[in-house]
């Protein structure tokens, strides 16, 4: 705010007015979405892309403002995660959901890592990538369960508790990237990861066990009072987490699991609106630096991986939900929900801004999220009939050998 | 009502299932909101819901009522078996109503008309059994029971 003061009034005049514009447009595009049933992230990433970098429209005078903003965005989608389960809720997805999370990590994770290794991204690109395929954009799930009128469905428990244990990873996955994205020798690094997932391990515990207590301090009666000192409270820890170099976000995601109560749900009632607005500044600066001309190298890699792991969510959501005894018609819709992508593959991705990872990450994350953010819901509205990975295996197995086709079925079956 | 089951579901709630003697399978979704969810399951496909009813809290507790085991009904049956002969009766309070906006105690109800007021219905809101201080707010369902020639002042006198 000083900054924009200091610049002089015709500065803030025009800084006033390019939020507005931008602001107004993010509005068009999310009541757009809303209309047709989809998450507005797909929106706010193609419309970032077409008026980027070289596109139509620059943004000169409230840039500082947003990167500020786009930054306190991911903040608050972290925070509002967080706030999503309780602790009890997440000790819980451990222990009866770690077979499927394992299952989902195994079978989401490694396309994103190998695909990043084939594309000469290195170790941490491929890290990064790993992170944007493995995550299911929570937000687009659960939405999909309420519009669909399936929380009542007995496959739904299975899904989220999918999503609760991938919070749980992210949990991790997040302090790692951070120290590695500083840099520095492999010993120091693997100090400082260690450092790290300690930090975040016993804050963890604290904020499941002391939940009550933080909560009870920060209670007010006052929303104003309480909005204020929670907001506060994030972009303190928040700061301290960047400070250790553990990762603003995570600083966020830890003081939404130590709320507890009637506080955690007042704040998820003041700071969620706050959330849409911030977040939607982060995802559309994501989309505006991407250079336009950068997209159609990464398309065919994008869709490709798109496809890929669209069919292993899928059979991790069979599989999760085969787990509670659910028949083939219900594996098939819990795997269907789990397809998109959206808001956590995309702050996945802008953590690499700046730092040495390859830069095609932003183009290819945001394709990605673009092709699935869009085909995830569809898929499961409609439902249609999706091979499973074991019989393409045995389909491939046959197609390779056809010669030997029979003793290839007999050998995989 | 047979076995009930819980589920929970985190980061929504939790869910109830119980089948009825028909074997219907019924399922109830308790929000953190307060909100519910009657889901009613498919036979063909049993892990699905055929049709599922939202329900807002104050709506939840109206359907509560309706079933049976709440305070409302309970009063209106201890009621009911104390005189034989006696009738139930719901009106609305309508705009001019000569008890519109007036208490059960300065509209000496009892006196005036003999019956008694079992509950007040409210924009969803129930206040089983009100007392002197109770309101019949414009708009309002009354539910009274008493003798027909009472009940049939009380109509006059809540409408309009």
């Amino acid at each position: 705010m000083f900054v924009i003061l200091a610049a002089g009034s015709s500065d803030v005049a025009m800084a006033f007015i390019e939020l507005g514009a931008l602001v107004i447009g993010l509005g068009v595009l999310a009541r757009l979405s809303h209309r047709v049933g989809l998450s507005p992230i797909p929106a706010y990433l193609a419309a970032g892309l077409i008026f980027g970098t070289g596109g139509l429209a620059q943004i000169n005078f409230a840039d500082d403002f947003i990167d500020l903003a786009s930054e306190i965005g991911v903040l608050l989608l972290l925070f509002v995660l967080g706030l999503e389960y309780t602790g009890a809720e997440l000790t819980d997805g451990l222990r009866k959901g770690w077979r499927s999370g394992c299952v989902d990590l195994a079978l989401n994770f490694t396309p994103g890592l190998v695909a990043g290794l084939l594309l000469g991204w290195g170790p941490l690109g491929a890290l990064m990538l790993a992170g944007v395929t493995y995550i299911s954009s929570s937000g687009v799930v659960s939405k999909l369960l309420g519009d669909l009128d399936r929380m009542a469905n007995r496959e739904t428990p299975s899904v989220l508790t999918i999503l609760v244990f991938e919070d749980l990873v992210m949990a991790a996955y997040l302090p790692v990237l951070g120290v590695l994205l500083v840099g520095g020798s492999v010993v120091s690094g693997a100090i400082s990861v260690g450092v790290a997932l300690s930090v975040t391990a016993l804050v963890l515990v604290l904020a499941i066990r002391m939940g009550g207590p933080i909560s009870a301090l920060l209670s007010a009666r006052s929303d104003e009072a309480l909005l204020l000192s929670v907001m506060g409270l994030i972009l303190v820890v928040g700061g301290l987490a960047q400070r250790v170099q553990v990762s603003a976000a995570i600083g966020a995601f830890l003081v939404g699991i130590a709320l507890s109560g009637e506080v955690r749900e007042r704040a998820e009632d003041l700071l969620t609106p706050l959330r849409d607005l911030f977040a939607a500044l982060f995802f559309v600066l994501f989309s505006l630096r991407i250079d336009p001309g950068d997209l159609p190298p990464v398309l065919v890699a994008a869709a490709l991986l798109a496809g890929i792991t669209a069919l292993t969510k899928i059979a991790t959501g069979r599989f999760a939900a085969r787990q509670l005894g659910v028949g083939p018609r219900g594996r098939d819709r819990a795997g269907m929900a789990l397809v998109a992508r959206g808001e956590f593959s995309i702050v996945i991705a802008g953590l690499a801004a700046g730092t040495v990872v390859d830069s095609a990450l932003a183009p290819t994350a945001a394709a990605y999220v673009l092709i699935l953010a869009v085909v995830g819901p569809l898929l499961a509205r409609f439902n249609p009939p999706v091979p499973s990975l074991d019989s393409m295996r045995r389909r491939l197995a046959r197609w390779r050998s056809p010669d030997r086709a029979v003793a290839g079925g007999d050998a995989s079956a | 009502m047979g076995r009930v089951s819980e589920s929970e579901l985190p980061g929504v709630g939790a869910r109830f299932d119980f089948s009825t003697d028909d074997g219907e399978q019924l399922g109830v979704v308790v929000h953190r909101s307060g909100r519910r969810d009657v889901a009613f399951y498919d036979t063909d496909d049993p892990d699905a819901c055929r049709a599922v009813v939202h329900l807002e809290e104050h709506e939840a507790r109206d359907l509560a009522e309706l079933l049976g085991g709440s305070r409302l009904s309970e009063e209106v049956a201890r009621l009911r078996h104390q005189v034989a002969g006696i009738t139930l009766d719901w009106l609305t309070v309508e705009a001019g109503a000569p008890w519109a906006g007036s208490t059960i105690g300065d509209a000496e109800v009892r006196s005036e008309t003999g019956v008694s007021i079992v509950a007040i219905i409210s924009d969803g809101a129930t206040s089983p059994s009100p007392g002197p201080e109770g309101v019949f707010g414009i708009g309002d369902t009354v539910i009274a029971i008493g003798m027909p020639d009472g009940l049939e002042v009380l109509a006059a006198r809540l409408s309009g």
